[in-house]
């Protein structure tokens, strides 16, 4: 029931935020101008998404801002909310893309998933993911899935 | 009452743990209430790990509740209660008779040994439940009469059994077998000391107490390690008694009916050998219970570590108490104490010469104070062997440990016949009611005793251990009544040469 009427909700964003995309022209233009590392940022998290619904999963909303940051995928796994932060690294980077989220990161998303799921009265199981995206060059990028980052944490 | 229940030890009782576990949505969050130690907070890594290795992966906000709430819970071995409690709630799996679940889990799902399986077993047998356990604790279970026990291997193993998909084997009863271990050393490995080889007999028939003076090298440390060879194999009623305590410990079994034989260092602390600690563990007094304390160089003990066992000698129990709350162990003990007669060893020595100074004799007969070595029945003197003995290597030297064991043992079975309407098993255990009411003198041997008291200072506590000697040494000659011969002999061991070292 509150999975159900959370969803409903999160639908009604999104075609709030693609109405505005499309009526907004010069923002496809902005997009373009965005510096470098956005551009990867915003590239990796697009395949994230695609990987995510290749494995079944249903994608409910993206870029989720809030006081505490951003949820970079919201997505649905069977009956579990999934919260996916994306990392991305282009190659050449020494440090792996999935250390790159500390402690201070994950109080972050844990707070502003709490926030979520809070206004939508959602009481059903919720898990955070991380998706640790690798660039490489002339090969296609490489994706791992961890799931439950907060697992280990008790 | 939930089904599913683990135990905590409390002493040598287990307590039953009632599992109750609730999941909610919301982010994965493991919380254990109920006074849980570190051990016990710590299980909840090692029982998701081991649910997870057979398909079950816990998520939302897990409780575990362990009642009741203020009992605290200690161990390991509410692992797999709590991780069947979870199961039931989670992977559709069904406990439909009230079972106790011991275990501590690995991280792939197999069970590990753990110590409290005998006291579950009891707990099991007293309220008519199952119990499964690790696979490794099923031989000390094994010895349990009538209880419905289950032997898990892993974790697999038994959702599969409780999902009534495959069945688990039973832990079948198994009496113990009555094979005397082979003595080490043998009686008749030890060159002379007849005398001491005398007490040590009537120590073994009557479990007395006794001391062993002699100087270094005189043989104290061999003869005392004999005695495990001429005792009688634990009865029935014994035996589980040992069980229990050696389960709570965690000691394995080895030879089941054999006596247990504690030998304790002189650096250790009253808690060790009387028990103690945080989570109220029985002592090295408790652990000998029903066999042999061997006390080595007894005057460097701590005096407060040798008077702390003055209480548990009397009473054949100690009552451990902290602030956790208070437990009753038995300490039915046969303790043997050896030591020198001063520091340099040759004090009375025919031969050699003492070269302890006025002082230092003083100081080291104060460390054995009086009222322990009037809880003392047999005190005897190991002088040392003349050098013909010494170099004469070949044959043996009188009878051998399994022909003493056969008098010790026919002179048990007397007793044992004779106190058995009372509850107690060997004469040293003779209350004083009994002991003025069962043991009757003849006026000769009355006429006998008031002579020697006169002459020789004896205690009360002092005449009637004297008495029970007596009763023993008798026993021990099949004879009903207590002769004069008798009375003389154990007076002998009281008062005789052996302690003359203390009162010059």
């Amino acid at each position: 029931m509150s999975l159900e009427r959370a969803l409903k909700r999160s639908l009604q964003e999104r075609n709030k935020v693609s109405i505005q995309k499309s009526s907004g022209k010069d923002q496809a233009d902005h997009s373009k101008t965005l510096p470098l590392h956005l551009q990867t940022g915003k590239y990796g998290e697009e395949k994230a998404a695609d990987y995510l619904t290749h494995i079944g999963y249903r994608i409910i909303a993206k870029n989720v801002s809030c006081r505490h940051g951003e949820i970079d995928i919201i997505a649905n796994d069977g009956d579990e909310i999934v919260f996916v932060e994306v990392r991305t690294r282009s190659f050449g980077w020494l440090m792996p893309p999935e250390c790159t989220v500390g402690p201070e990161k994950i109080k972050k998303l844990k707070k502003a998933a709490r926030i979520w799921t809070e206004n939508r009265k959602y009481t059903g199981f919720w898990r955070i993911d991380l998706i640790a995206i690798t660039l490489k060059e002339g090969r296609g990028p490489s994706i791992e899935h961890i799931k439950n980052i907060t697992e280990g944490i008790l | 009452m939930n089904s599913v229940s683990g135990i905590t030890l409390r002493g040598v009782k287990a307590v039953p743990v009632e599992v109750e576990v609730e999941i909610t949505g919301g982010l994965f969050n493991i919380s254990v209430v109920g006074l849980p130690d570190a051990a016990v907070r710590e299980a909840r890594e090692r029982v998701r790990a081991a649910l997870r290795s057979v398909g079950i992966t816990l998520r939302g906000r897990v409780a575990i509740n362990l009642a009741p709430a203020d009992v605290p819970k200690e161990g390991a071995l509410l692992d797999l209660a709590i991780a069947v409690a979870i199961a039931c709630v989670q992977g559709g799996v069904k406990v439909r008779k009230t079972s106790l679940f011991i275990g501590e889990l690995a991280l792939d799902g197999r069970l590990r040994k753990v110590r409290g399986a005998v006291p579950a077993a009891f707990l099991a047998r007293e309220k008519g439940w199952d119990i499964y356990l690790p696979e490794e604790n099923a031989e000390e279970v094994s010895l349990v009469e009538g209880v419905s026990a289950w032997r898990v291997k892993s974790l697999g193993d038994l959702f599969a059994h409780l999902r009534g998909e495959t069945e688990l084997a039973r832990v079948g009863y198994c009496e113990a077998d009555f094979t005397p271990p082979q003595a080490d050393p043998d009686f008749s490995d030890i060159k002379g000391q007849s005398a001491a080889k005398r007490a040590l007999e009537i120590a073994a028939a009557g479990h007395h107490n006794l001391l062993l003076v002699g100087s270094p090298g005189s043989g104290k440390t061999l003869l005392a390690r004999a005695l495990k060879g001429i005792l009688p194999p634990l009865s029935d009623p014994e035996l589980m008694e040992v069980l229990l305590l050696r389960s709570t410990v965690g000691n394995s079994i080895s030879s089941v009916r054999e006596r247990p034989f504690r030998s304790v260092h002189h650096t250790a602390s009253a808690v060790a050998l009387c028990g103690g600690g945080t989570t109220l563990r029985p002592g090295e007094i408790s652990l000998a219970s029903r066999g042999v304390l061997f006390l080595d160089e007894f005057p460097e003990f701590t005096r407060d570590v040798l008077e702390a066992l003055r209480q548990p000698l009397e009473d054949g129990q100690i009552t451990v108490s902290r602030a956790s709350g208070s437990v009753v162990y038995p300490a039915k003990v046969l303790m043997v104490a050896a030591c020198n007669p001063c520091p340099c060893g040759f004090a009375g020595d025919p031969v050699e010469h003492c070269t302890c100074s006025p002082s230092a004799l003083e100081r080291y007969r104060r460390r054995l104070s009086g009222p322990i070595l009037d809880r003392i029945d047999l005190h005897i003197s190991i002088p040392r062997l003349m050098p013909e003995e010494l170099v004469s290597l070949e044959g043996k030297c009188g009878e051998s440990s399994a022909e003493v064991a056969e008098r010790v043992r026919a002179a048990r079975d007397i007793q044992v016949k004779r106190w058995s309407g009372y509850g107690i098993g060997s004469n040293s255990e003779i209350p004083e009611k009994l002991l003025r009411r069962k043991i009757v003198l003849t006026p000769e041997v009355k006429s006998f005793l008031l002579r020697a008291l006169n002459r020789v200072r004896l205690s009360g506590r002092g005449l009637s251990r004297v008495l029970k000697v007596s009763r023993t040494i008798a026993d021990l000659a099949a004879s009903e009544e207590i002769k004069l011969e008798h009375v003389a002999e154990a007076l002998s061991y009281r008062e005789g040469e052996a302690l003359s070292w203390m009162k010059i």
